[in-house]
């Protein structure tokens, strides 16, 4: 069965290349994007996606914030996915502590054409590990 | 370069742009009004956003700059540091540099070095602050782990979905009990559904909190819910009531709780739950929800589309020009006669002829009204607040304040005014105009402040008024004001008045002299204004998008520039007339009324030629007169049309051969030449594909008055 992705980032260019990476993955679908925390817990209730792909920094409510609040009302699995949060870094560990799957990179290169192949293929590879298929 | 690149490209401009513009707002009003933890945070989202933006389309040198500001930032987040103004001038020099490189990389596409005595200095910086931070950092490392539901907002979230849900599901059971009788089995199955639902999520979020008691409680609920044997709801109702009463506790106890611990322990023990509290207060949330509604579209797709409706303009007025074709009239008035001689036929003819004509008057209506809707939907498509404008002014006056040793507060007002997006480039350069002057003519250096009696701080106050679709920019300041006797010393000596002009000048006309060309009277030139290429540029702009600008001035006290500019600079209302067999367009809001003169109603006063517009003496002047046309022989003191402009203070009557009728002309922006001739701001084509000139009614009346 095709999994439900949302992409949460502030920036068009970053959910942009998010999708197209998805994209590549015939098992994979993204359902919605939003623009932070609070946006992202609305289209939570009404999409019911399977992972949803986060951002840390965020005006409005911020990754981790939101993430708190997503326990409360869906078991979608959750993959970090930011710039700050360095393996390591206080914020991953936090999002790792609040039962996050992983924490990766955005990402990066968008000049070299090949995103899907190259940094690209992380996001596509732990979004399945989340969505439960096989990598 | 495919599609997709491309766009990712044009994408990646704007939202540079954007944090950028963010970035220096945030930094100039901190400098001014000091550092809040808001404005570090958001500057530190910003330049953290254009690090990122900068990663994924590998620029190595801007991710680097970017980096290197947000790490000196998250350093000031941590309180560790002050932002003070050292750090804000370099943080200014790194956006700077930002700038150049975005520039250079939206155009090019590929990676640009940054400056790399910058670079040094921003991680000298980051490095000496960091080593202060060090410590602070391994002492605040052990009481990171908060536990899910001691933090207060989240319990604050979790009442507000327990809120929504209990509403919900007691509301779903009242239907359910009132309507059993009468609703179908299948109704009553996914009433019940949906009540499970409501549980189910409520159930969750409880156990995700560990209120285990709650919990419990919903269980059961659900279970006596789907376990109903007959259409027997009096259970579920009973224990949706007792959740309700459950809930309005928990509201209570809420209210209690605000951020203290032993409000946040009373909802643990009262929901059975033992785990201790260790919670900090955490910082309120900014709900910023604003921008994600927002449809992006390319500027060029909504100018394509613009000029779609300018297009359509033009043929709508082809269409108003056909109609009122001399040929139609001419048929109309043939089949009269041929009526007349008694013509069955033509007679017929000629019934068909005006019903014909009718029908394309009304269809040229109907066309006017809907391209009316199309063009208001169009402008307010692409309408932003003039705030896009007026927040480039803090970077500029706190620069030249800075570099010029003078001490200013600038006061914004109005910011919410809209103005079409073309107009945002068009109105920047005038404005920016306008301050520089201020600052730089205007504004005295502390000391003379003090010496005129001033508070040494001086205000400069830029403010916006929507008057119906024009738009009235002011900027003011307390300065010096414009001293009259040094314009007119000034003017003498460059020509541009006669010494021994007969009667003096009044302050009007000499407060007119500092846009002509070459005019200043600042005795040196300096890095902002002074180099004579001056006020007359921006006027000659101003003029040609169809604005106005003047200056009032009182010595000692200050000077105010006062713009009118068209709220969209595409399409224009004018009226056609006709002088020495040439059609010309005066723009509607210069022209008052029209008048017929009969020959025997002409006046002249000591020399003037006018007429008595009630009651009063309207000085008449020949249209083909003030352009230098030939005049025309039908005119010739025989009276005839006379067009009454005015631009709110002067008044005049144009003599033409012929008013033509009212138009809407697409204005063109035209080559300066034609601007600058006398008399005309512009130029568009007429529905018949003729070209036709716009006149500029501000300067017919001056040219009259010379």
């Amino acid at each position: 069965m095709i999994k439900k992705i949302l992409v949460v980032d502030d920036s068009f260019v970053m959910r942009t290349l998010i999708k197209d990476i998805i994209s590549s993955d015939p098992d994979l679908l993204v359902v919605g994007e939003a623009a932070n925390g609070t946006d992202a817990l609305e289209k939570v209730k009404l999409l019911a996606p399977d992972v949803m792909l986060l951002d840390i920094e965020m005006p409005g409510m911020d990754g981790i914030e939101c993430l708190k609040r997503l326990k409360l009302i869906s078991p979608c699995k959750v993959v970090i996915v930011s710039s700050v949060a360095q393996v390591g870094s206080p914020q991953a560990m936090e999002a790792l502590r609040l039962g996050v799957i992983e924490v990766i990179s955005k990402p990066s290169g968008a000049l070299s054409l090949d995103l899907k192949s190259k940094k690209g293929s992380d996001i596509v590879k732990i979004s399945r590990r989340a969505a439960g298929l096989a990598e | 370069m495919s599609d997709f690149i491309e766009n990712i490209w044009s994408q990646f401009g704007m939202e540079t742009q954007e944090h950028i513009e963010e970035i220096e707002l945030k930094l100039v009003e901190t400098e001014r009004s000091g550092a809040t933890s808001e404005h570090v945070a958001s500057l530190f989202r910003a330049f953290h956003s254009l690090k990122g933006l900068a990663i994924a389309m590998d620029l190595n040198s801007f991710a680097r700059l970017a980096h290197r500001a947000e790490d000196i930032l998250g350093v000031i987040r941590e309180g560790a540091f002050p932002l003070n103004s050292d750090v804000i001038s370099l943080l200014l020099d790194a956006l700077d540099e930002i700038k150049v490189l975005r520039r250079s990389v939206v155009a090019l596409h590929s990676n640009a070095e940054a400056d790399s005595q910058l670079m040094e200095h921003l991680a000298e910086t980051f490095s000496s602050m960091e080593q202060t931070v060090v410590t602070r950092e391994i002492s605040c490392e052990t009481d990171s782990a908060t536990t899910q539901h001691t933090d207060p907002e989240i319990l604050s979230y979790f009442f507000e979905l327990s809120r929504e849900k209990t509403a919900a599901i007691s509301c779903a059971l009242g239907i359910l009990t009132s309507e059993l009788k009468k609703a179908t089995e299948q109704e009553v199955e996914e009433l019940v559904a949906r009540v499970a639902t409501e549980i189910d999520q409520l159930a969750y979020a409880a156990e995700a909190m560990d209120f285990l008691d709650l919990v419990k409680i919903l269980h059961q609920l659900r279970s006596a819910l789907i376990a109903r044997s007959t259409r027997d709801y009096e259970l579920p109702v009973s224990l949706a009531a007792r959740l309700l009463e459950l809930h309005d506790q928990l509201r209570v106890i809420e209210s209690m709780c605000g951020n203290s611990d032993a409000g946040s322990n009373t909802v643990h023990t009262f929901l059975g739950d033992t785990v201790p509290l260790n919670h900090q207060a955490a910082p309120a949330a900014a709900a910023d929800g604003s921008t994600h509604n927002a449809i992006r579209i390319k500027g060029e797709s909504l100018d394509n589309f613009m000029n779609q409706i300018g297009e359509l303009t033009l043929v709508r007025s082809r269409l108003n020009h056909i109609i009122h074709d001399d040929r139609l009239h001419m048929l109309i008035t043939c089949l009269k006669h041929l009526k007349n001689s008694n013509s069955q036929d033509a007679s017929e003819l000629l019934c068909l002829a005006e019903e014909h004509r009718r029908e394309l008057v009304e269809t040229d209506h109907l066309l006017h009204n809907s391209l009316g809707r199309l063009q208001e939907g169009a402008v307010r498509l692409r309408v932003v607040p003039v705030d896009m404008v007026f927040k480039r002014l803090p970077r500029v006056v706190h620069d030249l304040s800075r570099s010029m040793g003078k001490e200013i507060r600038l006061e914004v007002n109005g910011q919410d005014v809209k103005i079409d997006k073309a107009m945002v480039e068009i109105l920047m350069d005038p404005l920016l105009h306008m301050v520089r002057n201020s600052v730089d003519h205007g504004i005295e250096m502390p000391a003379a402040r003090t010496a005129a009696g001033k508070h040494t701080e001086a205000v400069i106050r830029v403010s916006a008024i929507q008057f119906g679709n024009r738009i009235v920019i002011e900027v003011s300041d307390d300065g010096a004001g414009i001293d009259m006797e040094k314009v007119m010393l000034k003017a003498v000596e460059h020509g541009l008045v006669m010494g021994s002009r007969a009667k003096p000048l009044s302050k009007k006309e000499l407060l007119h002299i500092i846009f002509q060309p070459g005019f200043s009277t600042a005795t040196g030139v300096t890095e902002t204004s002074g180099r004579g290429v001056g006020l007359d540029v921006v006027m000659n702009n101003v003029t040609r998008m169809g604005g106005t600008l003047s200056v009032d001035s009182e010595h000692g006290c200050g000077t105010t520039f006062t713009l009118h500019m068209p709220l969209s600079v595409a399409i224009q209302d004018v009226l056609l007339v006709e002088a020495s067999g040439q059609t010309l367009a005066l723009p509607e809001r210069n022209v008052s009324e029209v008048l017929d003169v009969a020959a025997e109603d002409l006046l002249s006063v000591r020399g003037e030629r006018g007429t008595l517009l009630r009651g009063a003496f309207l000085s008449l002047h020949r249209l083909s007169d003030l352009l230098g046309y030939p005049a025309s022989v039908t005119t010739q003191n025989s009276g005839g049309s006379a067009v009454v402009v005015t631009n709110g203070t002067d008044i005049i009557g144009l003599e033409v051969d012929r008013v033509v009728r009212r138009e809407e002309l697409f204005v063109k922006i035209v080559h300066e030449s034609v601007v600058t001739l006398p008399g005309v701001g512009g130029a568009s084509i007429l529905g018949n594909g003729r070209v036709v000139l716009i006149l500029d009614g501000e300067d017919l009346l001056r040219i009259a008055r010379a």
